[in-house]
């Protein structure tokens, strides 16, 4: 009996702890349960605003983040647009440079156009000018020529004459002398202010040698000469003779283009000096036959021409014509323009008898003239007129 | 003999000849030149003009239409004058004589010729005298009375 007892507490104690913890355990399950659902409850408005609380900062930063990533993006389209603007910019000030330096060329291209057309337009005007004053000239000294011839009628009357008596001695160094004819004068309103005479008096037209125009020389006899020089045997000698005409027409300036002209040589008053020798000469020439020697200019090529000095240096070709056989010469020559306004001419050139159909003269076979002449012209000649512009 | 004659007959030709001298003229005597370049114009000008006066040199720009001219002066301050014109009348190439007569004056060796004229410088030279202006240089020689 105490082994029963004994043996009958711990199972007790056992049933009943195990029913204590049983128990225990259920409530604290259910206690956990209960607090779990309070603590839900208590805390499910605290997660319910954190979580709200996450989400707005989540979207607010991302807004934030779209925003500077669009701003970032704006600030690099900006800056790329700046750039591009920048690039733009100066290619534009580039190409303005350029097209200013081309646009540059084109002003001073186009004013130096317009200046020598200007100029153009003056000088036509210039010579238009010269050519009216000219007519004006012309008219003047016709009617200065109609009064005269009209004075000269009337001075021929006794009443007249009478009246266009000499005027007195001119006072000494008193007032201005006058000048007679003395035609009554037109109306001022028919007639222009007369034009200042020369110094000497005259009316001289106002147009004047020019070396650059393409003027007609009227050779000047009794200033010119042609020659030619031959050797003998036993003496040389020398022909000349002023009996000559004849004219050039040329630009001095431009001796190369469109000239020409012809020297008349009477070939009977060469004069060597000697009363014989011109005989045989004349015989040998055939002059009654062939009674001048003739040149003719075709053309000139230049080798010099000194527009300051006025002062040419040429060759001139032509076709000769002595004992009236025709060759091809060519002479070199020497132009110039003397204070007189005249052209000289000077040159000389080697020419052979035999190829002109001259005998060349021997006396006895032992006195022989040498086949080969030298012909020369020291011409002058006088400008006549303009036969065209420069 | 006959040797001798031959050879008197060939050297009195050339004997003959070789008497005639030489005569040509050298290239630079070859051009007509003017006769006034050595007057001296040092004379004192005369205080009339009077005879008759033909041009003998006219130079510079009223050579270019004046070909020749002569004056004729009388005591009493009156002359005329004709000019051989160039480019003055209906035809540029055929110069005309121009005609005029007037008084003149001296006076501090200048030369008016008529009213309307410019003066000109006078000198003179041995018969010569010289009118120069901006226009040219007239040389004039006394021809007669």
């Amino acid at each position: 009996m105490a082994n029963g007892t004994t043996l009958a507490r711990p199972h007790v104690a056992r049933v009943m702890s195990k029913t204590f913890l049983s128990w225990f355990g259920l409530l604290a399950l259910v206690g956990l349960c209960g607090a779990a659902v309070a603590g839900l409850t208590l805390v499910k408005d605290r997660i319910r605003v954190v979580v709200q609380a996450d989400n707005a900062a989540d979207a607010a930063g991302q807004q934030t983040a779209l925003l500077k990533d669009d701003l970032q993006q704006v600030q690099r389209d900006v800056r790329a647009l700046a750039d591009a603007l920048g690039t733009g910019l100066r290619q534009l000030a580039d190409e303005q440079i350029a097209n200013a330096d081309t646009r540059q060329s084109e002003l001073t291209r186009t004013v130096a156009e317009a200046t020598r057309a200007q100029r153009e337009a003056l000088a036509a005007i210039n010579t238009e000018q010269q050519r009216v004053a000219r007519a004006v000239s012309d008219l003047h000294a016709t009617l200065e020529q109609t009064r005269e011839r009209g004075a000269v009628a009337a001075a021929s009357t006794p009443t007249q004459v009478t009246a266009k008596a000499p005027p007195p001695a001119a006072p000494a160094g008193g007032a201005p002398p006058s000048t007679t004819p003395v035609d009554p004068a037109p109306t001022p309103e028919s007639t222009p202010p007369p034009r200042k005479r020369s110094a000497f008096a005259f009316r001289l037209p106002s147009q004047g040698f020019a070396f650059d125009l393409a003027q007609r020389f009227e050779l000047l006899p009794s200033l010119s000469r042609v020659g030619f020089d031959v050797k003998s045997t036993l003496h040389d000698f020398t022909g000349v003779t002023s009996k000559l005409s004849g004219y050039l027409r040329l630009n001095l300036a431009a001796p190369g283009t469109d000239c020409n002209g012809e020297i008349r040589v009477d070939a009977a008053s060469l004069d060597t000096g000697l009363l014989g020798r011109n005989d045989a000469m004349r015989d040998h020439l055939a002059c009654p036959q062939h009674p001048e020697i003739v040149f003719t200019l075709t053309s000139m090529v230049a080798s010099q021409v000194d527009r300051d000095k006025q002062a040419v240096t040429a060759t001139v070709h032509g076709r000769m014509t002595i004992h009236g056989q025709t060759r091809d010469m060519a002479m070199p020559v020497q132009l110039s323009v003397d204070d007189s306004k005249r052209v000289h001419a000077r040159g000389e050139v080697t020419l052979k008898l035999s190829d002109y159909g001259v005998p060349v003269p021997s006396q006895l076979g032992m006195i022989k003239m040498q086949d080969e002449v030298k012909v020369w012209v020291a011409l002058q000649a006088r400008a006549l007129g303009v036969e065209k512009t420069r | 003999m006959k040797s001798t004659f031959r050879a008197t007959l060939v050297a009195f030709p050339l004997a003959l000849s070789a008497c005639i001298p030489s005569n040509v003229v050298a290239a630079d005597d070859r051009a007509v030149t003017s006769t006034t370049a050595d007057l001296a114009w040092t004379d004192p000008v005369p205080p009339k003009l009077t005879g008759l006066y033909e041009s003998v040199s006219i130079r510079g720009d009223a050579a270019a239409a004046m070909q020749k001219a002569y004056y004729w002066f009388a005591a009493d301050g009156t002359f005329t004058g004709a000019a051989l014109v160039l480019g003055g009348g209906d035809s540029a190439n055929t110069p005309q004589f121009q005609t005029l007569g007037g008084t003149y004056r001296i006076a501090q060796d200048q030369l008016w010729l008529g009213e309307d004229s410019e003066p000109a410088t006078l000198r003179a030279a041995h018969g010569h005298v010289r009118l120069t202006s901006a226009e040219g240089d007239l040389v004039l020689r006394r021809v007669g009375d």
